[in-house]
C-alpha cells in the first residue's frame, strides 16, 4: 500500500510487476520487463494514506496546505504600539479538501482545495461527477496545494480561519487588476521624454528600441501592451488577526485583485531572514481540528513585539 | 497623530517644538479609565502570549436580525467602532445629531494624546479650531488649526486611535457656514485671536477626568 512517510515504499501497479519480473531468469521476459519499466505510461505514482483526521506535530520541514479565500475589502487597525496598519480582510467560505492527488514524487503530496458553492445546475456533468465521487458539495473554485505527506488531510475536511496563526507570514496569490492597454511609462516605468524644451511628439514614448547591431529588436523588448490581469504573488504578509466567527483573516497590506475575488493563501515559503510562525505559537498541524485542537477565543490579534516605535531610540 | 504645518516642510521641526511647548503633560499621572485599560491588554500575564485578545470580547459577531446575508466589512466596522468608542466620542461624529451635540467645523476643540503606548502618563495637548471633519468609520479624523507663536499649525487626529485620550469641545463655533474651513488659512479674520481660549485650554488640560 502507499505510505504517508517521507520515505517512499515500493511502488505498486504495472511497474511493480515489471520490477518483480526482472528478478526472473528469462532472457525475453527480462528485456521486455526492462523495456516496459521504462515506458512513459507506466509512471510511478504516490499518494499519502490518510484515513482519519488527527493532530500531528509541526516540523520546520513540513508544509501545510493553503486555502482559497475571498477578498472582502480593506480596513485599518491599530497595533499594540498605537501604530495604524492597513489590513485586507480575506474570508474563507466553506473551504474543504476536495481530493488528494497522486504525485510522481514521494516527498510531496498535493491536495485539491475547494472554496465557495455553486448551484448544481451551473456545474458541468464531469465536474459534478468529480464532486460526487469525493462526497463534497459543488465548489466555486478549485486549486491544488503541494504539501508534505505528514500534513495530508482526508477528503471533506473543512479548513477554517483558525488554520492560520496570528503573526505568521503568508504568501498571497491572485490575479491582479486589469489595466488594459497601457503605455510604456505606466507599464514598465520608463522615464519618457522631456516635457518641454522643444520635444516634438515624444513625451511618453519609449525612445530607442535597439542598436545598429544586431539591427533588430530583441524579442521581449519592453513595449506598450496589456497590463495587469496576471497572476501575482505577494510574499510574507503578516496575518494580523484571525476571526473564527466570521471565518476571516486580516493580512497586513494590500492583496492583488478586486473585492470578492478568490485569493490563494499559503504559509510563506521564502524565509531566509524571517520566521514563519511567531515564537511560542501553537501551530495547528495539519490544520485546526475543532474537537482536538485547543479552544481559542473568537478574535485573536497578532502581537507585533519589538521596540516601541513611537519612542525615539536612545543613542 | 499627524502634524501638518501649513507653510511647508521647513516648519515641521518648528511645529514639533511648538507641539512640545503647547504640551501640558499631566504631572498628576492621570490614569486611563478602566475601559481604556482593558482595550490594550498590556497586562503582565498576557505579555508572554504571542497574541493579543481584544477587549471587550464579542463572542457573537454584531449582525442585525434583519441581515440575512450580512456584509462582512460592515460587521467588522460595527465591532471596531464599538470597541474604539470607549468614552462616547462617536457621538461627536454623528452627522444627524444636533449641532450643539456633535463636532462641527468651526468649533474650538481640545485634544489630549498620549505620546506612546508604553507610557500613558506622557501626553501632548493641542487646542485649535476644527477646520475639517472626515467621517470614514473607523478612520474618522478631523483637522485642528491654531496659530502658535505666530506660526499656523494644523494637526490631524484619527478619532479612534488608541493614542487619542480625550476630545473636548471648548467652544461651539458660530457663523461658520461651510463644512471645510480651508479659507481660514488665507483669511483667518478674528478666529485665532482668542486669548480666553488659552485659559480654557489650560483649565481643560489640568481638569481631572471623571
Amino acid at each position: 500500500m502507499f505510505s504517508r512517510s517521507l520515505i517512499a515504499t515500493r511502488p505498486v501497479g504495472a511497474v511493480g510487476r515489471a520490477a518483480h519480473n526482472l528478478t526472473q531468469q528469462s532472457q525475453f521476459s527480462t528485456s521486455m520487463a526492462a523495456l516496459r519499466a521504462k515506458l512513459p505510461h507506466e509512471k510511478v505514482r504516490y499518494m499519502p494514506e490518510v484515513s482519519e483526521l488527527k493532530l500531528g506535530t509541526y516540523k520546520p520541514e513540513s508544509q501545510r496546505t493553503g486555502v482559497i479565500a475571498r477578498k472582502k475589502g480593506m480596513t485599518g487597525m491599530w497595533n499594540e504600539w498605537g501604530v495604524r496598519v492597513p489590513v485586507t480582510v480575506l474570508q474563507l467560505e466553506k473551504v474543504q479538501v476536495v481530493s488528494i492527488l497522486k504525485t510522481s514524487c514521494p516527498d510531496f503530496a498535493r491536495l485539491q482545495i475547494g472554496c465557495g458553492t455553486r448551484k448544481e445546475k451551473n456545474i458541468s456533468k464531469p465536474m459534478m461527477g468529480h464532486y460526487k465521487a469525493h462526497g463534497v458539495d459543488p465548489k466555486a473554485k478549485l486549486f491544488e496545494f503541494p504539501i508534505t505527506p505528514d500534513a495530508a488531510l482526508p477528503v471533506g475536511t473543512e479548513i477554517t480561519a483558525a488554520h492560520f496563526v496570528p503573526g505568521q507570514l503568508v504568501d498571497v496569490t491572485a490575479t491582479s487588476l486589469g489595466k488594459g492597454f497601457q503605455g510604456v511609462m505606466k507599464r514598465w516605468g520608463f522615464a519618457g521624454g522631456p516635457a518641454s524644451h522643444g520635444t516634438s511628439l515624444a513625451h511618453r514614448t519609449p525612445g530607442s528600441t535597439g542598436n545598429i547591431n544586431p539591427g533588430r529588436v530583441y524579442p521581449g523588448k519592453k513595449m506598450p501592451g496589456r497590463m495587469g490581469g496576471k497572476n501575482v504573488t505577494v510574499m510574507r504578509l503578516p496575518v494580523m488577526k484571525v476571526d473564527t466567527a466570521l471565518n476571516c483573516i486580516w493580512v497586513k497590506g494590500s492583496v492583488p485583485g478586486h473585492d470578492e475575488q478568490f485569493i490563494k493563501v499559503r504559509d510563506s515559503t521564502k524565509l531566509i531572514k524571517h520566521r514563519l510562525f511567531p515564537e511560542g505559537a501553537a501551530v495547528p498541524f495539519p490544520t485546526y481540528i475543532p474537537g482536538q485542537s485547543a479552544a481559542q477565543p473568537r478574535e485573536v490579534i497578532a502581537k507585533v513585539g519589538g521596540q516601541d516605535p513611537l519612542i525615539p531610540a536612545s543613542d | 497623530m499627524f502634524c501638518r504645518s501649513f507653510f511647508g516642510s521647513q516648519l515641521s521641526s518648528i511645529s514639533n517644538l511648538l507641539g512640545r511647548q503647547t504640551a501640558l503633560s499631566s504631572t498628576t499621572g492621570v490614569a486611563m479609565s478602566a475601559q481604556r485599560q482593558l482595550l490594550h491588554s498590556s497586562s503582565a500575564h498576557l505579555n508572554q502570549a504571542p497574541y493579543i485578545i481584544p477587549q471587550p470580547q464579542y463572542e457573537q459577531p454584531m449582525i442585525k436580525p434583519e441581515e440575512k446575508r450580512p456584509n462582512v466589512m460592515k460587521v467588522i466596522e460595527r465591532e471596531a467602532l464599538a470597541r474604539a468608542d470607549v468614552d462616547g466620542r462617536s457621538k461627536l461624529f454623528i452627522r444627524r445629531a444636533a449641532p450643539k451635540a456633535r463636532l462641527c467645523a468651526g468649533d474650538v476643540v481640545f485634544v489630549e494624546t498620549q505620546n506612546s503606548m508604553s507610557d500613558p502618563a506622557a501626553t501632548t495637548s493641542f487646542t485649535g479650531v476644527c477646520i475639517a471633519i472626515y467621517r470614514r468609520g473607523i478612520d474618522t479624523s478631523f483637522i485642528l488649526r491654531n496659530v502658535v507663536q505666530k506660526i499656523g499649525v494644523e494637526m490631524r487626529f484619527m478619532a479612534y486611535s488608541p493614542l487619542v485620550k480625550r476630545i473636548e469641545i471648548l467652544q461651539k463655533g458660530e457663523g461658520f457656514r461651510r463644512a471645510k474651513l480651508f479659507y481660514l488659512r488665507e483669511n483667518p479674520g478674528k478666529t485665532f485671536q482668542l486669548k480666553a481660549l488659552k485659559k480654557m485650554a489650560q483649565s481643560a488640560a489640568t481638569a481631572k477626568k471623571h
